[in-house]
């Protein structure tokens, strides 16, 4: 006994930290009043060590102590000569601390890994990727992962999904990154992502919005094209499917249903604008048609892409206006001061055909057709200075003049519903 | 404020947030960059007041524009720009043609800086190179700005000349530069650029030469 305690000691005096190795917790039922008595008498017993969780009162009540390794089975020797019952609470003390601890230190590093990413840098896919996964372990009861299908190379596409649950709630698609050379809008994508999952819980607007509604992002709805920007080409567009002839890949922005294969498209498989052998043609489309249909409750529909700072409604495919289009413009012209108001960033507002040009098969026709009223395109920074190769020291400032848009976008929808 | 034209045929006011109004006014720009662009001075369109155009019969079409730009450099805004571009009716391409003052854009003074780096340059003991401005990053390295700018002027020539009202032109890339040897005191680079068109998507590349002479 003399050496055990010594030995106690010794640790305690190497290591900082106060240590219960082998420290055990006892719940004890005492039956009648007396059992109380002897247990408050241990009480007293200083030299036990004993530490009361819940002290002895009366026999209504549960006595927990925690006990020194070293006093344990005294203390039980005890108790059972006097057939006091007990039962062991926690069998080693210090394993529930280093347990507790090493929870502490994961959950640090997750979301060290979350918020040490960094957002004002280009990535890989693989890293993006990587990025998605730490996002929906850090918040698990917002955040979940979709996989919508494969691309043409065989790569899965992830929607993330922000949900405070619901059933089949009224859902805002945003995709980014559909036509791969445009960096700034995958980048765009993933701060957005992070902006909703921080700010959920502590800004009122996001918050309200995700109470009734779900927010469906699409980072890369491109992958194949990303990746090729990557390892071999910085200025590809387009997907990477082989169709007829040498030349691969369909823009998959003239490929949707949506007067397919009409002005702006060409049909010339080595064009940047080929529209494809036939509507929905590309698996990366058909996989993002099928969820929406799918979905059947999407009520805004907005696609991001780069650059010319433009935020535009339907239709490209024909430069006569839909329908909705005041209410659309008006929206965009809100939305669009919003984002100005940041940093002074000016974007023009209309119609895509008469704003940029006719361009048949786009996605916001494709998805204003189907039904989704409210769907936008965004051409984000900048006009023309370094395009396509914006400096990702720009790419924190864009989203957040972007977010603001959006934002504006996203509350209408939901003051709006139909 | 500068009083408007009177045309001699029916002009019809233009959107100035629709293409056929920011196409001309690109035209524009690249006239500015390349009659008064330099190493240390590179305009872009920073907004558009007013536009109209003009069908002239059996010539084509033209445009006044009343646009405002921002120098890159030193993010100096120059109001009260008007330009005249007239896009020919012609069988193939053939260059706009234009007329462009801006009030205030000789205030903006880089002579100092341009003449800084001609004998920055000058006196290198090797000649100067440059590959892949900006990276895929968007990053120039600092010493590189003015070889980008330079090789946006030289492009800024090819865009105009290759414009029209169904095109849309920017300097997308610059693959490499190269200084070439010349014996007198201009300084001489050769580029290779990528263009991109925005109207057709596509990436052109284009060979071309800058001059840099010691008076600017």
């Amino acid at each position: 006994m003399k050496g055990l305690v010594f030995l106690s000691v010794f640790l305690v005096a190497v290591y900082s930290q106060k240590l219960f190795i082998g420290d055990q917790v006892l719940r004890i039922k005492a039956e009648n009043d007396e059992q109380i008595s002897i247990l408050q008498s241990l009480e007293t017993q200083e030299h036990l060590q004993l530490d009361f969780w819940l002290h002895p009162a009366n026999p209504e009540f549960p006595v927990d102590i925690r006990i020194p390794f070293s006093n344990v089975q005294a203390v039980k020797v005890l108790l059972e000569s006097n057939n006091i019952q007990y039962s062991v609470l926690i069998d080693d003390v210090q394993a529930v601390l280093d347990e507790e601890q090493h929870e502490l230190e994961v959950n640090q590093k997750r979301e060290r890994l979350t918020k040490s990413f960094n957002f004002g840098a280009y990535h890989k896919l693989e890293t993006i990727y990587g990025w998605m996964d730490t996002l929906v372990t850090q918040y698990p009861n917002l955040v979940s992962k979709i996989n919508i299908g494969s691309t043409y190379e065989g790569r899965p596409m992830y929607v993330l999904k922000f949900s405070t649950g619901g059933n089949k709630r009224p859902g805002i698609w945003i995709d980014t990154g559909i036509h791969s050379r445009e960096w700034v809008t995958q980048a765009t994508g993933v701060w957005t992502a992070n902006k909703i999952a921080t700010d959920y819980g502590r800004d009122s607007s996001i918050t309200t919005l995700l109470n009734s509604m779900d927010v469906f992002l699409l980072i890369l709805a491109n992958p194949d094209g990303y990746a090729f920007t990557h390892s071999n080409n910085r200025m590809w567009r387009k997907t990477r499917s082989k169709t007829s002839g040498s030349c691969i890949g369909v823009d998959p922005n003239r490929n949707w249903n949506a007067g397919f294969s009409g002005p702006g498209a060409s049909n010339n498989p080595c064009s940047d604008s080929y529209h494809g052998p036939y509507a929905q043609s590309e698996v990366e489309v058909n996989n993002i048609v099928t969820f929406i249909q799918q979905h059947g409750q999407i009520k805004s529909f907005i696609s991001v892409h780069s650059y010319s700072q433009l935020l535009m409604v339907p239709y490209g495919y024909t430069c006569d206006k839909p329908a909705d289009y005041q209410e659309l413009e008006n929206v965009g012209k809100s939305a669009a001061s919003a984002l100005k108001s940041l940093y002074g960033t000016s974007y023009q507002v209309g119609n895509i055909c008469d704003v940029i040009y006719p361009a048949s098969g786009g996605s916001i026709d494709w998805s204003y057709d189907y039904g989704i009223k409210y769907s936008f395109a965004f051409e984000l920074r900048d006009t023309g200075r370094y395009g396509f190769i914006l400096p990702a020291n720009q790419i924190i400032p864009t989203a957040q003049e972007t977010w603001l848009g959006l934002m504006h976008i996203m509350q209408y929808v939901q003051a709006h519903p139909y | 404020q500068p009083t408007w034209v009177d045309p001699a045929f029916p002009m019809k006011e233009l959107n100035t947030s629709h293409y056929p109004a920011t196409r001309a006014a690109k035209v524009a720009e690249h006239y500015l960059n390349y009659h008064h662009g330099s190493p240390s001075k590179w305009f872009m369109v920073h907004a558009i007041e007013r536009a109209t155009s003009e069908d002239i019969p059996e010539v084509g079409t033209k445009y006044h524009i009343q646009f405002s730009v921002q120098e890159q450099a030193t993010k100096k805004i120059v109001e009260n720009c008007i330009a005249e571009i007239l896009f020919r009716q012609t069988e193939g391409q053939s260059t706009p043609e234009v007329n462009c003052t801006c009030d205030d854009l000789l205030k903006i003074k880089t002579s100092d800086a341009d003449h800084a780096l001609y004998h920055h340059i000058k006196h290198q003991p090797h000649l100067v190179t440059g590959t892949d401005i900006p990276d895929s990053q968007g990053n120039i390295p600092k010493e590189m700005e003015p070889l980008w700018y330079l090789g946006g002027i030289g492009a800024s020539f090819i865009m105009w000349q290759q414009s029209n009202e169904s095109t849309l032109y920017n300097m997308a890339h610059i693959h490499n530069v190269k200084q070439l040897n010349s014996e007198n005191d201009l300084l001489a680079f050769d580029y290779v650029v990528l263009l991109h068109e925005m109207v057709s998507q596509v990436k052109k590349k284009k060979n071309h030469s800058s001059i840099c002479p010691s008076i600017i």
